[in-house]
């Protein structure tokens, strides 16, 4: 529920007769969560003929029940189990954190997103194609109000041709992705060489060269 | 008019969504991943990769009607905006139908995640 939810949440629910908790939510029937939990709790609702009758505040009800029954199962649970429980719920966190922003993919008219994790990973691969570059990091920001993304790119890249030269390469193969593949708007990409790529090896003996050193 | 279950929504948004070409998965949302991940039981493999987990509906925020959040993992191949439009008009369409068969059409605004594009042979 609350999780999920970045929106805000309506200052006046319609049927707030106490304080609200904080982040309460209001069901589509008008009733807050927390008096609906509550009245479940107190075994109330056989009292009120609107939960009985309520799919929303049925369905809430059972939602949370769920919850409950988890939570109430899981302090009987002994150490070790609660640390690989802490490990999963980590690695889950951990999971939704790399995911990164989500950036405006370029609808104006709709509301479509695209997270930064999975955008990256195309502008890297674009950025890799280019011979004597590989991309070392990727990161994407929305730019003003609209649907303009900014990349910002470190690189490494080898020194057998000038750097600009390279770098123009990688900018245009970037923007060229970003259109093709994902369909983001991108208005610039920043590129810092950070690093020194090694020349490719030379072709192993017995294969062809091509004409000599 | 019928009382719109929010339940029945996810599943015909989710069925919508992966109907879309291009579609490799719905991404489950966090709090569905941590419930399940707290499940006493740890057997709950199918409610874990029920596809009404990548998806969240529930009353608009800031006006009325209904607000559909997809977060769908993408199959590569195809341009992620050109899906991404096509998972919001097919959902926006299903659900706007289900909700004109039950005599209780109201606005629908529907949301658009993309979380992934699955590459080779780790599509979801």
């Amino acid at each position: 529920m609350a999780l999920d939810d970045p929106h805000p949440r309506p200052p006046d629910p319609p049927e707030a007769d106490g304080r609200p908790f904080e982040g309460d939510e209001v069901l589509p029937c008008g009733r807050l969560l927390s008096r609906v939990w509550e009245q479940e709790c107190d075994a109330l609702p056989a009292t009120d003929p609107h939960t009985v009758s309520c799919p929303y505040c049925r369905e809430a009800v059972e939602g949370l029940a769920t919850v409950n029954a988890a939570t109430r199962a899981l302090r009987a649970e002994h150490a070790p189990r609660l640390h690989a429980l802490a490990d999963r719920v980590m690695n889950i966190v951990r999971a939704e954190v790399r995911l990164g922003r989500l950036l405006p993919l370029a609808d104006p008219d709709r509301d479509l997103r695209i997270a930064e994790s999975a955008a990256a990973k195309v502008l890297r691969r674009a950025a890799d194609t280019v011979p004597g570059a590989r991309a070392a990091g990727c990161r994407l920001a929305p730019e003003g109000e609209g649907t303009d993304v900014r990349v910002t790119m470190t690189l490494a890249a080898a020194l057998d041709r000038p750097l600009p030269d390279r770098v123009h390469q990688v900018r245009r193969s970037v923007l060229h992705s970003a259109g093709q593949d994902l369909g983001l708007a991108v208005t610039a990409v920043d590129i810092t060489v950070v690093d020194v790529l090694e020349p490719e090896p030379p072709p192993g003996p017995g294969l062809p060269t091509g004409g000599g050193a | 008019m019928t009382a719109v279950r929010p339940a029945t929504l996810l599943g015909i948004a989710a069925e919508a969504a992966l109907a879309v070409p291009g579609v490799a998965g719905l991404h489950p949302r966090l709090s569905r991943r941590l419930a399940a991940a707290a499940s006493p039981t740890r057997t709950d493999v199918a409610h874990r990769a029920s596809p009404e987990a990548g998806i969240r509906a529930g009353r608009a925020p800031d006006r009325p009607g209904w607000h559909i959040e997809v977060r769908c993992v993408l199959a590569e191949g195809r341009r992620a905006l050109d899906v991404a439009r096509n998972v919001h008009d097919r959902v926006g369409a299903a659900v706007l139908s289900h909700l004109a068969a039950l005599d209780a059409v109201e606005p629908v605004t529907v949301e658009v995640a993309v979380t992934r594009i699955a590459t080779g042979q780790d599509v979801a």
